[in-house]
């Protein structure tokens, strides 16, 4: 046993050793380390500005194109999806796409092994990397050079234009400039809206109205109590939300003062108002504690069972669109936004205006001149409008409005998977300009649950909104000791909203939050202020502007 | 000398063992290049190599922070807890299983007992939290036994969250553990227990007598190797009880690494913090070992 034991020792001292050799040697020559084989100039052609882009050579490529969601279904098929048979008729490019975690991003950067076009987060640290590190191909060179047609909002390229290069490297869907997307006729929807149930209005004949006063507001929530409203054998909840911001945003939250300085919306008066309010709701035993518990799921559960007569903020409240269309006297309608002490006018976030999909040509790729002019066809308003409205040349535009052929339409109802497969691709999703969709949205024949969507949006949202983005894009550098602070910040935080909420008066809340505070700025807080007002500074250079929140531009 | 010739000897059969170790190289020991982040600032587009030294600034990072104390407090409790309560339940059941009669009960017994460890932690975690929401089953039954006045939300008391999640990694784990117990005391000799039979020996001492000692060295390894990984709670399953009123007694050295280490695209502290901890199992699985060698004479190595 003894030699044996000996002998298990010196081989796995043997082997231990062999595997340090052979790590050095891996770690070595296993990354190229950044970009040295990288091409560093394009090359030319001759552009006949007669013919589209994509016209210019079609000529049958491959590209690689790789997605960093692993949920998304990618897939290039143009013999049996009429979307892909049109790409590739039109640009003679196919597309092998793949499709994996930000992990898998990762590795790909890590060992340089990007393929043609990468799409991922647009507010990720990946892309700021990929642009840093030299990976990428200025998409304005090669818009320049190869694809003058692109059809990009002039806001986009300001604001993702990299401030160390002053280039822009990025094509992001769902991306919105304020100003210009009202100009094209669109419109930006905010999530920031108070819903309670019609059919319980009616039924304890509580005017809707009342709801935007916060007595209003409560009154209707304690109606909704002491008549002990059953839905479907279960017991309705009042109130169900906990969103702090929102309701501080409609009590006229501001973000920057007269200075033109970023505030942190956590020291804001509103903010405070708003927790107490919460506080209030709790102590009338007008929510429930599962608030602070419950996922996604069972939340959208609740409100599908009709469980739920109001709440704050469209999203919390998924679920009510199900519930409308299993009973659409359960409409979860509008009830508007609450006034605030301070009597001032609400300003809500608006759906995130940064965008979501940031689509990059790698200095990897094989024909940057071909990938370009794919994205210049992409970024056509048929593009985007077919992907809501029914596949390409599947509707038309009548009186300002997209109309769904009859025969698609049917199509889509009878096997909407099927339809999918065969009109649709998540390409388009990627790529999506909404402000099109949006602006050839078709108002005829809306649903009740779409009237109030629009009339809410008319007369809450539109004018209210201001330009989230430069005020959101100014958190710390992945991997930076600000960022832990952020995070340790927002740890901290979320431990003491809820005691907050359920303390038992509203000066126990009120001590809980200022203790909050403090310790806050014991960890790091008021550092963290500074910094990102610098950012806040920087985006306002950026987009041109001296103030940027609409109560200090008027 | 003698010991090369016999390896000569059985150079076939020894080399059967290459392609394991070759795995072992690969899969294990050249990934290990990868922990000299841990003292870089590593930048992702660089490389590991050309990266910066930053020699100890991401373990003093670690050790200054504030949440320190609590997520260790947190990591420590529920692993004492789960060795305590996870670690003797599975010997339990499997000496209980051994003793059936072999037959359709015994079978579907352990069967039963081995499902639940085959669902996800989000579908476990799932029938778990809606079994302890307000209108629950474990709510509405203490309230008609009277242990409570009104319905309880059992996730937002914090202070259960050790208990809960201990319960629930038992229930989960328990089938699926003794499965090691009950092959060990299937491997005990059936004459051992007919002669203590004939000896006069209640049923009880030939649990206590015959199968725990004829078992005492598995226990020995596998609690060596619980011990070794008492700075490990995982992240799924912490995150899937985790919520914002339970947090104080949920972080755990897992979760809050991933928060404010690989959630923040820091690479080089959570490299840090791993290296860190894997030390200190290291250490303690040592400690273990020897302990476990001197007491039952039987060790990992």
């Amino acid at each position: 046993m003894k030699k044996l034991g000996q002998g298990f020792k010196r081989y796995m001292a043997i082997l231990a050793g062999a595997a340090m050799l052979a790590g050095c040697a891996g770690g070595g020559g296993s990354s190229k380390e950044g970009s040295e084989t990288a091409p560093t100039a394009l090359p030319e052609m001759d552009y006949d500005a007669s013919k589209a882009s994509w016209e210019q050579d079609k000529t049958p490529i491959e590209l690689e194109w790789f997605v960093a969601y692993d949920w998304a279904a990618m897939n290039f098929d143009p013999d049996n999806n009429q979307f892909d048979q049109y790409v590739y008729e039109n640009t003679g490019v196919k597309i092998k796409f793949s499709i994996g975690s930000q992990e898998k991003l990762n590795m790909l950067i890590a060992t340089d092994s990007l393929p043609d076009i990468v799409t991922y987060d647009a507010v990720s640290s990946e892309r700021l990397a990929l642009e840093n590190g030299g990976r990428l191909w200025p998409l304005d060179e090669l818009v320049e050079k190869y694809a003058p047609d692109m059809q990009t909002p002039q806001g986009m390229i300001d604001w993702y234009r990299n401030k160390k290069d002053n280039k822009w490297y990025v094509l992001v869907g769902y991306f919105y400039d304020l100003k210009e997307a009202y100009e094209r006729g669109g419109y930006i929807e905010s999530h920031n809206m108070n819903f309670a149930r019609k059919d319980i209005l009616e039924q304890l004949g509580i005017d809707p109205d009342s709801m935007t006063t916060k007595e209003g507001f409560l009154n209707a929530l304690r109606k909704v109590k002491e008549a002990n409203v059953q839905y479907e054998g279960q017991t309705v909840i009042p109130y169900v939300a906990d969103d702090a911001e929102c309701l501080a945003e409609q009590f006229g939250l501001d973000r920057e003062d007269s200075n033109g300085n970023l505030l942190n919306i956590k020291r804001q008066p509103e903010y405070l108002e708003a927790i107490l309010f919460l506080n209030q709701i709790y102590r009338e035993g007008l929510t429930t504690d599962e608030i602070f518990t419950m996922d996604n799921t069972l939340r959208k559960q609740m409100v599908t069972s009709g469980s739920v007569f109001a709440g704050t903020r469209v999203n919390y409240l998924n679920g009510k669109d199900t519930l409308y269309y299993e009973n659409p006297n359960a409409l979860m309608m509008g009830v508007g936004h609450i006034g605030g002490d301070g009597g001032k006018e609400a300003i809500v976030s608006p759906s995130p205006t940064a965008g979501w999909a940031a689509t990059m040509i790698t200095k990897n790729c094989k024909n940057p001149a071909r990938a370009v002019s794919l994205l210049s066809f992409l970024t056509r308003e048929e593009i985007s409008l077919s992907y809501s409205y029914g596949g390409i040349n599947g509707y038309e535009i009548v009186d300002g409005e997209a109309v769904i052929k009859p025969e698609r339409a049917e199509e889509r109802k009878a096997d909407s998977a099927a339809f999918d497969a065969k009109y649709r691709s998540t390409l388009q999703d990627l790529v999506c300009d909404y402000v099109w969709v949006k602006k050839y949205e078709p108002k005829s024949g809306m649903d009740e649950l779409e009237q109030d969507r629009l009339h809410y949006q008319k007369k809450w949202v539109d004018g209210h909104i201001f330009d989230d983005k430069i005020f959101n894009d100014v958190s710390p550098d992945s991997g930076s000791d600000f960022a832990a602070i952020d995070a340790q910040l927002t740890s901290y935080w979320s431990q003491q909203f809820p005691m907050m909420i359920m303390a038992k008066s509203p000066e126990e809340a009120k001590q809980v939050y200022d203790n909050a505070i403090a310790q806050m700025d014991q960890m790091g807080m008021d550092k963290l202020d500074a910094y990102k007002n610098e950012r806040f500074q920087e985006n306002k250079k950026k987009m041109g502007l001296e103030m940027a929140w609409p109560r200090n531009q008027k | 000398m003698k010991s090369k010739r016999k390896f000569q000897e059985q150079l076939v059969l020894q080399s059967m063992v290459l392609p394991a170790l070759l795995a072992l190289l690969v899969f294990a020991y050249i990934p290990m290049y990868g922990v000299v982040i841990a003292f870089k600032d590593f930048d992702i587009t660089m490389g590991i190599s050309a990266s910066p030294w930053v020699g100890l600034k991401h373990f003093k990072t670690f050790l200054v922070d504030p949440e320190l104390w609590n997520v260790m407090r947190n990591t420590l409790i529920l692993n004492v807890l789960g060795t305590l309560v996870c670690f003797p339940a599975p010997i339990i059941l499997a000496v209980l299983i051994n003793e059936m009669p072999t037959g359709r009960f015994k079978k579907t017994s352990q069967t039963v007992s081995y499902l639940p460890h085959f669902l996800s932690w989000v579908i476990f975690a799932g029938l778990i939290l809606e079994m302890l929401r307000p209108n629950g089953i474990v709510s509405d039954f203490c309230v008609k036994l009277g242990i409570f006045d009104s319905p309880v939300n059992f996730m937002a008391k914090g202070s259960w969250f050790y208990m809960i999640f201990v319960i629930a990694s038992l229930i989960k784990g328990l089938g699926y553990g003794s499965i090691i117990y009950v092959a060990a005391l299937t491997g005990v000799d059936e004459e051992i227990y007919e002669a203590a039979k004939m000896d006069g020996c209640s049923r009880f001492q030939r649990i206590w007598h015959i199968a725990l000692p004829s078992i005492r060295g598995t226990i020995a390894v596998m609690l060596i190797l619980q011990i070794g990984s008492i700075l490990n709670t995982g992240i799924e399953q912490i995150f899937m009880f985790q919520n914002v009123m339970n947090i104080q007694f949920s972080e755990t050295l897992d979760t809050y690494v991933y928060k404010v280490g690989i959630a923040q695209g820091r690479m080089a502290y959570s490299a840090a913090v791993g290296l860190l901890k894997s030390i200190v199992s290291v250490i303690l699985l040592v400690i273990a070992n020897t302990a476990s060698k001197k007491i039952t004479e039987r060790g990992l190595f």
